[in-house]
């Protein structure tokens, strides 16, 4: 029997990026607010200095700071007819766990979408005609757009201390910065970063081609820098371990070192860790959450009343909580009906490498998780898609993130895979390769989706999370693509031999590709075709936010976070300034 | 090998790849001019608590963030030179300590840091056998131009040629001295002194000096200095000299922030626990 604690205005299930935001700004506006962690805290110091946090075995081999998969994980298939299988090692991507989430060991590349994503179906409708976009396609509008969400990510942005260079300020083109990009309000806060060799030698092949190299925006800092709310943050110092590992110097923007201080001293706000949620709690109406129900480390169950529940789990898990928590129509791909669980969607990725010869030295030791050189001509509608048979694209970057020396050995094809002949290529090759990544949109489609595992259940006893998924051939089409023009500008980059890696047909859940997973509690305008309104307020429940890359309709070619932070801004301003005058649906149906 | 003695590995000449693409020299012409101007009215503040403008919760106001890049400081996409190749000659650099360079005997290295380097706690000179030869010139230089003032040795810096600074510096990062610690005093100052060199502060908001200055403090090439065996009093003046700003070898300004936040006693007792361990060219 679960242990009824005393009510509080708000609960926030995860305390990642979202968790933190939502925790600090409520908190300042009086709520009384419990954040409750399935994980332990952690932060700067001492948990994240080296060299204790430079063990790549630890950290980035056996997935030190990802999700537990021996207690919770999800269940995998390509297609309806297939029985999916739990995911029992991590592979494709790496949910986060512990005080601030993913948002510990993120990258750092920090991107806004663009205007026409926001508007992605209308877009391409009105351009290239209603038939352009396959009817596999469940893609959509989200419900808000580009303007109305600017002054969020500009406020992220400098909660984060981006650096970067502005290529479109309020409409006026400024040389070096993306010339694609949304116009911004102001440049970013803070300057770029320092360019690697492979970013150099990639910038000087784009541009002589034409095309429009861009330091890649970063949330590694380029200098000191001190945010809205006072919290400092430091430069980076180039070491290289910033994908899966915590940053030790202060200089990589997390929940820890930008906004959780903020909500940790305010009185208002309580955080509770070893807290897994496993149920949002409903009224008999149904129409209404009345709190959750969580289980602590010592297996004890508690029930935690509340006026507001917020999902901050992460868009995987915040999906599962509404599923198990019967919240919402789930999603059937047989009728198309229903929302939770409709429009899963990744991102398509791929690869070129180019082989320097010996005297060129590339360095990749020096990095960082947003060091990069970016070209953006060949993302969103960037680019005249009425020719070609697909809608979407990505951006291309040479990324030097670091050359850790358990994964990072690039050999040429046809390297034995184990042995001395791959020990010598390896040798050989180390420091004279650089990486040309693709980052491919990715097109929610009819098909794809998640759901209730009819068969496997977690340590809690709920049914785990099923994905079902493949890539769309709308997808896959732009990838081929996308890797060509990746190819191209890798033979104008002048090493010996370049070498390209597509994304296979298939999708697998194996290799590392993103923790970029979105959709199945998708914001809109319609509650027919999303779980949430353009708040992120739950249509069914409506003191019931969910936030987190699961409310995209669809992903584009770029990193989420830019986007969930900005997101979380606005509807965390919703709640405030309107939702908590007068509780209720913040959009009539 | 007995002190004093040199051993340049191969040939005579030393040469040594700086290799400075990020955080080294190349770096220094663009970020040198531009230091972060500190918000008005900020005040030194831990890194994780430094909540003092954040009044009643309230977002300080949007005028105490830097807004705009100033576009000249602003790196140049790969303008930076990724590779210095840093070249001296120890044989010739002994010239210079020995008292026969540019400055005459007035000048000779050796009287204050000995000849193997071994350098002098009576006057807190710094040992500098086997420090990073770039990290090395790079000082010599700092002290000619002004970045690092000193006394002495900004006068004898500015009468060497460059190509006496460079060899100088290969001279003394190809030496080995004996290492002689002075008594190390209080274990629990020293115990209080390891914590911030290997963890850092949370109260303070400072990381931990291993972090740069390598594992033990043993310095990383080319561009760190070790701190393992060094001279306690000479790293308590620096300490002091980087938190006045009167010295400015370091373009991204960490070891300013750092010396800072951490207060003269918390400074005394890192730096005794530094020159407890011993040094890597010993
Ligand atoms: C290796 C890696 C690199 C990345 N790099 C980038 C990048 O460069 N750019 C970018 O834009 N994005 C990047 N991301 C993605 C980014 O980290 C996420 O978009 C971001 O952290 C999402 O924020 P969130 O608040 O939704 O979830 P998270 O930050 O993951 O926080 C979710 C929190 O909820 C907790 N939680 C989950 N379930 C429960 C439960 N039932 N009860 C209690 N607590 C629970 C989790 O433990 C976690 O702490 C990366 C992710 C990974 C893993």
């Amino acid at each position: 029997m679960a242990k009824k604690l005393k009510p509080v205005d708000a609960v926030l299930v995860g305390m990642g990026w979202t968790g933190a935001i939502f925790a600090k700004e409520l908190a300042e506006a009086g709520l009384r607010v419990v954040g409750l962690e399935r994980g332990r805290m952690h932060e700067t110091i001492p948990d994240w200095q080296s060299p204790a946090m430079h063990d790549e075995l630890k950290y980035a081999v056996r997935w030190g700071m990802m999700v537990d998969v021996s207690k919770e994980t999800l269940t995998f298939r390509n297609h309806s007819d297939q029985t999916a299988l739990p995911m029992r090692q991590l592979g494709s991507f790496l949910p986060g766990t512990d005080v601030g989430g993913a948002g510990v060991h993120w990258n750092g590349q920090t991107y806004r979408f663009l205007p026409s994503d926001f508007t992605l179906r209308s877009h391409y409708s009105k351009k290239y005609g209603r038939d352009f976009i396959a009817p596999d396609l469940t893609v959509q509008d989200w419900g808000v757009t580009y303007p109305e969400l600017e002054p969020f990510y500009d406020h992220f942005e400098r909660v984060c201390g981006v650096g970067g260079r502005a290529g479109n300020l309020k409409g006026q083109r400024m040389p070096g910065g993306n010339p694609f990009e949304g116009p911004r309000s102001r440049e970013y806060p803070n300057p770029p970063m320092i360019q690697a060799h492979a970013g150099a030698l990639f910038e000087k092949a784009a541009a002589s081609l034409g095309l429009h190299p861009f330091p890649e925006p970063s949330s590694n800092m380029s200098r000191a820098y001190t945010n809205p709310f006072g919290a400092q943050l430091k430069p980076c110092m180039y070491c290289g371990f910033c994908e899966r590992f915590g940053c030790e110097h202060f200089a990589k923007a997390s929940p820890q070192v930008c906004v959780l201080p903020l909500a940790m001293r305010n009185p208002n706000f309580e955080l509770r860790t070893g807290a897994h949620v496993n149920r949002v709690l409903l009224d008999a109406s149904g129409r209404r959450a009345t709190g959750v129900l969580y289980v602590d480390g010592q297996g004890r169950e508690f029930e935690q009343p509340a006026d507001i529940v917020v999902l901050c789990a992460y868009g995987l898990w915040n999906v599962h909580l509404l599923l198990v928590s019967g919240i919402g129509t789930p999603y059937d791909p047989a009728t198309g009906q229903g929302v939770v669980g409709r429009n899963y969607a990744y991102q398509t990725t791929s690869s070129v490498k180019v082989f320097y010869p010996p005297d060129v030295n590339i360095n990749p030791f020096m990095g960082a998780g947003a060091l990069g050189t970016v070209i953006d001509d060949f993302n969103g509608d960037n680019f005249d898609h009425g020719p070609l048979d697909f809608i979407g694209g990505g951006y291309i970057a040479a990324h030097t993130t670091g050359g850790r020396p358990i994964m990072y050995h690039p050999v040429p094809p046809g390297t034995p895979r184990w042995g001395s002949a791959w020990k010598r290529a390896v040798a050989d090759n180390y420091n004279h390769v650089a990486s040309i990544d693709c980052h491919g949109s990715s097109m929610s489609r009819r098909q794809n989706y998640l759901s209730l595992d009819p068969t496997y259940k977690d340590a809690h006893g709920r049914p785990l999370l099923r994905l079902t998924f493949d890539f769309p051939e709308n997808d896959r089409r732009m990838s081929r693509h996308l890797t060509d023009q990746a190819e191209r500008i890798a033979k104008a980059m002048g090493g010996r031999l370049t070498d390209r890696s597509d994304r296979s047909d298939t999708y697998s859940i194996v290799p590392y590709q993103t923790t970029h997973n979105t959709g199945g509690a998708i914001m809109g305008t319609d509650p027919r075709t999303s779980a949430v309104n353009r708040y992120l307020q739950s249509w069914d429940v409506p003191n019931l936010f969910v936030q987190g890359a699961c409310a995209f309709p669809q992903n584009a070619g770029y990193n989420p976070t830019d986007t969930v932070g900005a997101l979380a801004y606005w509807s965390v301003k919703a709640l405030i300034e309107r939702y908590l005058k007068r509780p209720g649906p913040l959009v009539q149906t | 090998m007995s002190a004093g003695r040199i051993r340049p590995p191969g040939g005579a000449l030393l040469l040594i790849v700086a290799v400075i693409a990020l955080a080294g020299a190349a770096a220094l012409a663009v970020i040198a001019q531009m230091p972060s101007r500190p918000a008005p009215g900020a005040t030194l503040q831990p890194a994780n608590a430094p909540l003092a403008r954040a009044e009643a919760g309230r977002p300080a106001p949007a005028t105490a963030i830097p807004t705009t890049a100033n576009p000249e400081v602003i790196p140049e996409i790969g303008a930076a030179p990724l590779f210095v190749a840093f070249e001296g000659d120890p044989r010739a650099g002994q010239r210079a300590v020995m008292g026969a360079a540019s400055g005459g005997p007035d000048a000779a290295c050796f009287k204050c840091h000995g000849v193997a380097g071994e350098g002098d706690s009576v006057g807190a000179f710094p040992r500098l056998a086997g420090q990073p030869a770039y990290y090395l010139y790079r000082q010599l230089t700092s002290f000619a131009d002004g970045r690092r003032p000193h006394d002495i040795m900004s006068p004898i810096a500015a009468q060497m040629t460059e190509q006496e600074r460079r060899d100088a510096a290969a001279y003394y990062a190809a030496a080995r001295a004996p290492f002689r610690p002075l008594p190390p005093g209080d274990p629990k100052l020293l115990q209080l002194g390891g914590r911030i060199a290997i963890a850092g502060s949370q109260a303070r908001g400072v990381q931990a000096c291993v972090g740069c200055h390598g594992p033990d403090g043993l310095g990383v090439p080319p561009d760190t200095p070790y701190l393992a065996g060094q001279d306690a009093a000479y790293m308590e003046a620096q300490l002091q000299r980087w938190s006045e700003g009167r010295r400015d070898t370091d373009p991204l300004g960490v070891m300013a922030d750092i010396a800072r936040r951490l207060s003269p006693q918390e400074r005394q007792w890192v730096v005794r626990y530094f020159a407890a361990l011993p040094p890597p060219a010993s």
